[in-house]
């Protein structure tokens, strides 16, 4: 129900029918709105990210660091734009499989192709369009 | 195999932050490559440029097989190890001997250093490094890698020098 979604329409006899078409617009317009902001968030942890890890060559060390680590706190929800992000990045995917594993609970990379991150990348892509993950 | 060994580098700038370096000048290192996150410092090291090493617990860095997963000094000579390299008494050029430096820092007081980065050196005497995800560097001496994020040298390793068009095992 509209209504639940949004108190405002509570002020409004549901016979108006205008006023429900809007609303409706309103919220899909909300729903992309969240989806902008969710995407701007995350970049701005990447850019964050990307600071704070400087020049090491640790893969622990990346994954310890806070803005990582905030990426990581977002959940599950998180999961498709880090596969948008790493589809991004094309033959030269980050370091995004920590979060990934924790995330998603598996780890579709095959053993062999451990430390090689453009096969990695292409393991977890497929796992993503096999999950039906999209954003 | 490492595609540069010792010749003119390029004239590039580099871009990793430079506070993390503070001992690297304009006149000690070159940029040898441009930045790429394909592999790391530790893979560099020991020849590969396709994927990277590292002993992480969640199993995604590549690490020799049969070698202790584990982010200590004794882990990283061991790896390097597996191909042929051996704890050595220093840093010095020998004539026939390749030498590799295994950087670490202390994190904790009262515990030994972890390893932070590996740098080979090369038959002119320079040593090579990649620097995380930024470029490949030749710098002399070693330890201009020293700081915040390397730490400094804690020990080197040798082995025979490798003719260019050897193989590393796998």
């Amino acid at each position: 129900m509209a209504s639940e979604k949004s108190p405002l329409l509570a002020y409004w006899p549901s016979q108006y029918g205008e006023v429900l078409k809007v609303q409706r617009l309103l919220e899909a317009s909300i729903d992309i709105d969240r989806k902008v902001q969710a995407w701007l968030e995350f970049k701005n942890l990447i850019a964050q990210w990307h600071v704070e890890r400087g020049a090491t060559s640790s893969i622990t060390d990346m994954a310890m660091c806070d803005s990582y680590l905030k990426i990581i706190a977002k959940g599950p929800d998180v999961v498709p734009l880090i596969l948008a992000q790493l589809r991004s990045e094309g033959d030269e995917p980050d370091q995004w499989f920590w979060a990934l594993q924790f995330l998603a609970g598996v780890d579709p990379v095959a053993e062999e192709d451990r430390g090689d991150f453009l096969k990695m990348s292409r393991a977890w892509l497929a796992w993503g369009d096999a999950e039906g993950y999209g954003w | 195999m490492h595609g540069w060994h010792g010749g003119t580098p390029k004239a590039m700038a580099g871009s990793w932050p430079p506070s993390d370096f503070p001992e690297l000048t304009q006149d000690n290192h070159a940029v040898t490559s441009p930045a790429t996150r394909r592999y790391n410092c530790t893979a560099w090291a020991a020849g590969e440029t396709t994927r990277k090493w590292w002993p992480d617990r969640r199993n995604i860095g590549w690490w020799p097989v049969g070698v202790q997963r584990a982010e200590t000094i004794e882990a990283f000579v061991e790896a390097y190890g597996t191909l042929g390299f051996r704890l050595c008494f220093d840093g010095s050029l020998e004539s026939g001997v390749e030498k590799l430096a295994i950087f670490g820092r202390v994190v904790q007081p009262d515990k030994p250093p972890i390893p932070t980065h590996a740098a080979l050196q090369l038959d002119s005497g320079q040593w090579t490094s990649k620097l995380g995800d930024f470029e490949d560097i030749s710098h002399a001496p070693v330890d201009a890698l020293n700081g915040p994020v390397y730490g400094k040298v804690i020990c080197y390793l040798s082995r025979p020098r490798q003719d260019a068009t050897t193989s590393y095992p796998r």
